[in-house]
């Protein structure tokens, strides 16, 4: 079989992935002639959908476009509308939903790390046989996801798509007894955390180096979650300075495109094929975190431009010490704010926000007439933008690892298909892999 | 814990993918005798959290036959039984994987029972198809059954 001059390779339905597509690698004459990534989900036309709705209605309706990271919908939905409103949130409020973000991150890049990613590192099929061989590894991922779980209850009224978020802040304010009850969980999941850390350090990575550029937002004072300055590096390898832009001109750099072979759009920045994510914000703004925590990236091998996408899941899991770290300051320094909400009156206007959501850069724009009525919106996903990426990275996986029989070839892309915790069902879904060698 | 619990799973604007949580909302309107009802998305981990340390949890959700009946009601008792994997979900783990995660980490209830109504209609968009709205109040009253069954302490765990 590895010796044939034509091979394709068929994945036909991705396994431990959010939402569905398929891959089809064609080699010919022992050359990886191309790699599509194919999003077959149907397109959901959640843009066409908000055109004619009021505007405080986008942050019900987008978080339905995804049940791991509807918090990141509803944040950047508030941000932007807020924005072409005229209306900044801060304060505690801001804080508030910051402490929500903190607790999405947290539940997502749990999921992913141990439900979704570890049996690729641990060479077993899936959780439920990584559960069979280390029950504490398992019993503790789940800890650490639903301390993330409960901070999205808490604050969102519910995990799955979040009720209790609105325009100017929330519908109702926690109660001190809930905040007292996240404090003590989240001791715990520091531990957790910080074990997650340690046994993610540890784990052997597949050399696989990619050359992309990179997109992340870089905050002026703390690692990216809410907020920050769209910043593109031209390169992994490049050490000239990146190109920073502000958010409202997001669609000048980043362009999305529509490839006949997928339903979700992909998307360059400046021309540039990029990546988004754990990666690139390491790369972004890893001098942004607490030095202790950099130097646990140091520890793990992770330099500035760590360009191996099998350790993004060293990347996410100090991302959620972080994140767990994040919720005690902001929980330590919570005072009640005076209301839930500040108003937000409509006014005609364009409003755009970017945030960091787990799997990465999320960007939203609406435009408002003067009675709040969305005239158009525009939603760029981070799955989308990293699709490309992605057929580039398994183009140079594959080439490398010809000599592999077809079902090995296949197990291997799907754990490199992995490492980007695509978002199919906001790109809009994911693996089915095709191998063809001729 | 102890106690009942009623999860419903599904999207209400899946259309048929809404079954369960209408079940679920007659039963509630109702005041069917359970210690919780709960909505959810299916996501094995959050499936696990919500019938841990459960006397009886009985979990409702819309499902594919080949060849199919819509409206048809399927009950399994997973006390005992392997639930196939491989179920359509958008999150990598679904009902089956947490079944089984939760026979492996013991955090099964004491009895599990899910009942699984047919659909015919899973496309975007809200409301039921009429096979299936008629099957949601059976499946409701089924449900009812086991609660009340429990509530008198009348549960027997499966052979």
């Amino acid at each position: 079989m590895t010796h044939r001059s034509h091979r394709l390779l068929s994945v036909s339905s991705l396994a431990r992935v959010e939402g569905e597509g398929a891959m089809q690698v064609h080699v010919v004459d022992g050359e990886v002639e191309s790699v599509r990534l194919s999003i077959y989900e149907p397109p959901r036309f959640f843009e066409a959908l908000l055109r004619g709705r009021r505007y405080d209605e986008p942050v019900d309706i987008t978080s339905r476009i995804c049940g791991i990271c509807p918090v990141a919908y509803q944040m950047t939905a508030c941000q932007a509308v807020e924005d072409a409103c005229g209306v900044t949130v801060d304060g505690q409020l801001a804080a508030l939903r910051r402490l929500l973000y903190c607790g999405e991150w947290i539940e997502s890049h749990s999921l992913h790390i141990y439900l979704l990613h570890a049996p690729d590192f641990l060479g077993l099929p899936d959780a439920l046989a990584l559960a069979r061989a280390d029950r504490a590894l398992v019993e503790r991922g789940l800890r650490l996801k639903q301390a993330g779980n409960q901070i999205m209850e808490v604050l969102g009224g519910r995990a799955v798509h979040p009720v209790n978020v609105r325009l100017g802040g929330f519908h109702q304010l926690p109660e001190r007894e809930e905040l007292d009850r996240l404090t003590a969980l989240l001791r715990t999941a520091r531990h957790d955390a910080e074990a997650t850390v340690a046994w993610a350090i540890a784990l052997d990575f597949p050399e696989l180096h990619i050359r992309h550029a990179t997109l992340a937002l870089r905050p002026t004072d703390s690692y990216p979650l809410d907020a920050g300055t769209p910043t593109l590096h031209h390169a992994f390898s490049d050490a000239a300075p990146p190109t920073v832009f502000p958010v409202e001109e997001f669609e000048q750099h980043v362009v999305e495109a529509q490839a006949p072979h997928t339903t979700a759009l992909t998307a360059t920045a400046d021309g540039l094929r990029y990546l988004t994510g754990p990666l690139a914000r390491w790369r972004t703004a890893a001098d942004l975190l607490p030095p202790d925590l950099r130097d646990l990236g140091s520890t793990a091998g992770l330099d500035t431009a760590c360009d191996n996408p099998f350790r993004s899941i060293v990347v996410r899991a100090i991302e959620v010490l972080w994140a767990v770290r994040e919720a005690q300051r902001l929980l330590d320094a919570y005072e009640p704010p005076p209301a839930p909400a500040v108003p937000v009156p409509p006014r005609a206007g364009v409003g755009r926000a970017a945030t960091e959501a787990p799997r990465g850069l999320l960007y939203h724009r609406y435009e408002l007439a003067a009675d709040g009525t969305v005239l158009d919106a525009n939603i760029i996903p981070p799955t989308a933008q990293n699709q490309s990426a992605i057929e580039a990275d398994l183009r140079d996986f594959v080439q490398q690892r010809l000599h592999l029989d077809d079902t090995e070839l296949t197990r291997q892309c799907e754990q490199a298909i992995r490492n980007y915790d695509p978002c199919i069902s906001c790109a809009t879904h994911f693996l089915d892999l095709t191998v063809e060698r001729r | 814990m102890g106690g009942t619990v009623v999860i419903a799973i599904g999207n209400e604007y899946r259309q048929d993918d809404g079954a369960a949580p209408a079940a679920l909302r007659l039963l509630h309107d109702t005041c069917a005798p359970a210690d919780r009802f709960a909505h959810t998305d299916g996501e094995a981990s959050r499936l696990l959290r919500l019938w841990q340390g459960r006397n009886l949890a009985v979990v409702v959700d819309a499902v594919h036959a080949h060849p199919g009946c819509p409206g048809r009601i399927h009950r399994l008792d997973l006390a005992g039984t392997a639930l196939l994997r491989g179920g359509a979900n958008t999150h990598g783990l679904g009902l089956g994987e947490a079944v089984e995660l939760g026979r492996i980490l013991d955090l099964l209830p004491d009895r599990l029972v899910v009942l699984g109504i047919e659909g015919e209609h899973f496309g975007w968009g809200d409301g039921l198809s009429p096979a299936v709205a008629e099957a949601v109040p059976k499946a409701a009253s089924l449900v009812h059954d086991l609660l009340v069954e429990a509530a008198s302490g009348q549960l027997r765990r499966p052979v």
